[in-house]
């Protein structure tokens, strides 16, 4: 395969808890092209948190490798490395220092990482904030003073700081409410578009996964049940567990409620 | 004529603090009758939950809260009601179960010894004995196949599904007339989800108990219930049989509510028009033959 961006080779992770050992992921291995969205679905304890973090470089793999654009990763994390990964979570009110103004914070990326000339970064700022639909002056406001789906834009834009390629979502839309979480899946898509971005979005609503992602993997204790195109996974999933995950799926229209109903009887 | 469970007519409710006071409801009406699940469904902020708060008289007491408006309970009114009397039906004739199972459990006592504080409270003189007989009883209900571990158990030895199956369990254990459930099974995994909500509904249709749904989810309250009411910054925009509504939603913002809700057979965002300057549209209401009026 061709135009690989980032690709995970038999990646085992293993946590000590006191005297027991858990195996977090174990032998994954996948590959995300340029400018592809992979969704990473499963419950808790699946091991999809694990993966971000082993994508994101906070801790290596025991076992395995992880090559980002064919260049296998560091076992420590550089700088560099901090900068091509970017990061969305879920939670903007604990994401953005609420001390820092929107500003500083996007402007922090900035410095970290010696983007564009000091004197040009106010004006940068600005051009970020626009492209996540928030006008420049926010830039002197508290993240106290936004909405939820407002400092979901404003990570978003200190994500956008880095110029990065690579952003892993880790249930970015989960705190919002519908109509917000539409909007900021929206402009997400917009931005993967308009940049060429390549997204790990990583989540447990299987509708928003429908929606957006173009392939899904789905991980149960640490391990791959199966991955494949989102339309493939939803109209014929392999495995009786993501059957299983779909079918749980609460929805509010007629042919949803027949997927659903058709998937529960293949469960038996 | 039999009085309606739950009865709530013109609730207006306001806080006050040192920046000055917030109107948070602006008149709900809602009724909910015997045996019937109502949903109340808004997104955060709307005042569903302070509403539930209200009807439990948790909010009452609290300084900086004026609250006025009559809600009636099996026919009684509860704002003429004095604290203690009030407290009595709370685990008794009315109960609730939260979001989160786990904070709402005591964590330092054993589910068992929960349980007979639960049913002391309808039955006082109750024994050690007899309740944990009942207890085990409704906890068989909720398909918990080994009652008695549980009930030697501490809630953080449980699964968090199980601890839900545990509070549906106690809130149900004293037959109340209605059951306050807000945002139920939110924190658990969609399975665990599913099949908790699955449980309730069974059990409430066995005990006819009627529930109070506080929801944000769309896809639960059209499975879960036979009427809803839709709010929207402290007011009620839309109300109808749930098939109705759903059908044919009237109100402009239940209809990008719908509109923006992710569905699992289509393969882009959802596209719609919320134009917020509408949402303050006159209320809809279904008529019970699903048309609307």
């Amino acid at each position: 395969m061709k135009d690989i961006h980032i690709a995970l080779r038999n990646v085992s992770k293993t946590f000590r808890v006191g005297a027991r050992t858990v195996r977090a992921v174990e032998c994954i291995s996948v590959e995300v092209a340029n400018g592809e969205c992979l969704a990473i679905v499963g419950e808790s304890g699946s091991g999809k948190s694990t993966l971000a973090n082993l994508v994101l470089g906070v801790y290596p793999p025991d076992a395995g490798n992880i090559l980002m654009d064919g260049a296998a990763l560091p076992p420590k994390r550089s700088l560099m490395h901090r900068r091509m990964v970017q990061l969305v979570q879920q939670n903007p009110l604990s994401s953005l220092n609420p001390k820092r103004t929107v500003g500083a914070s996007i402007r922090l990326a900035l410095d970290v990482h010696g983007i564009g000339a000091p004197g040009d970064r106010k004006k940068r700022i600005g051009e970020l904030l626009d492209e996540v639909g928030l006008p420049a002056e926010y830039s002197d406001r508290s993240p106290a003073a936004l909405s939820g789906g407002q400092r979901q834009r404003v990570a978003i834009a200190r994500a956008l700081a880095c110029e990065s390629r690579l952003v892993v979502l880790d249930e970015p839309t989960s705190s919002l409410d519908v109509i917000v979480q539409a909007r900021i899946l929206r402009l997400l898509n917009d931005l993967r578009k308009a940049r060429g971005l390549t997204y790990v979005f990583i989540t447990h609503d299987l509708a928003v996964v429908r929606n957006i992602a173009d392939r899904v993997m789905v991980l149960k204790d640490g391990a791959r049940v199966e991955i494949g195109k989102t339309a493939r996974i939803f109209s014929r999933p392999e495995h009786s567990y993501t059957r299983g995950l779909i079918a749980a799926s609460p929805v509010i229209a007629q042919e949803e409620q027949e997927l659903r109903d058709r998937l529960r009887k293949e469960i038996g | 004529m039999i009085a309606p469970t739950l009865d709530i007519r013109d609730l207006r409710l306001t806080f006050s603090g040192l920046g000055g006071s917030v109107d948070v409801l602006h008149g709900i009406s809602l009724s909910i009758n015997r045996e019937e699940r109502v949903a109340l469904v808004g997104e955060s902020g709307s005042g569903k939950s302070v509403t539930a708060r209200s009807v439990l008289g948790l909010l009452q007491s609290l300084r900086g809260t004026r609250i006025s408006g009559d809600i009636l309970f099996e026919g009684t009114n509860l704002e003429s009601m004095d604290e203690s009397r009030r407290r009595q039906l709370r685990g008794t004739r009315m109960s609730m179960i939260f979001q989160d199972p786990v904070s709402s459990l005591n964590p330092v006592y054993r589910i068992g010894v929960q349980f007979r504080e639960v049913l002391a409270r309808s039955n006082p003189g109750i024994d050690a004995a007899e309740a944990r007989d009942r207890a085990a009883e409704i906890l068989s209900e909720v398909s918990i196949g080994e009652p008695g571990r549980v009930l030697e158990s501490f809630p953080f030895q449980l699964s968090g599904g199980m601890n839900q199956r545990v509070m549906i369990a106690m809130a149900l254990v004293n037959e109340p007339a209605l059951l306050v459930a807000d945002e139920p099974g939110t924190a658990l995994d969609v399975t665990v989800q599913d099949q908790t909500l699955r449980l309730m509904h069974r059990l409430v249709q066995e005990h006819r108990t009627s529930v109070l749904f506080i929801s944000h989810n769309l896809g639960i309250v059209r499975e879960f219930t036979d009427r809803l009411y839709v709010i929207y910054r402290g007011r009620i925009v839309e109300e109808g049989p749930t098939g109705s509504v759903f059908r044919a939603p009237g109100h402009p913002y239940t209809r990008a509510l719908l509109a923006a809700v992710p569905r699992i057979t289509r393969d882009e965002i959802p596209e719609f028009e919320a134009d917020p300057g509408k949402f303050g549209a006159p209320k809809v209401v279904h008529g019970p033959a699903g048309n609307s009026a």
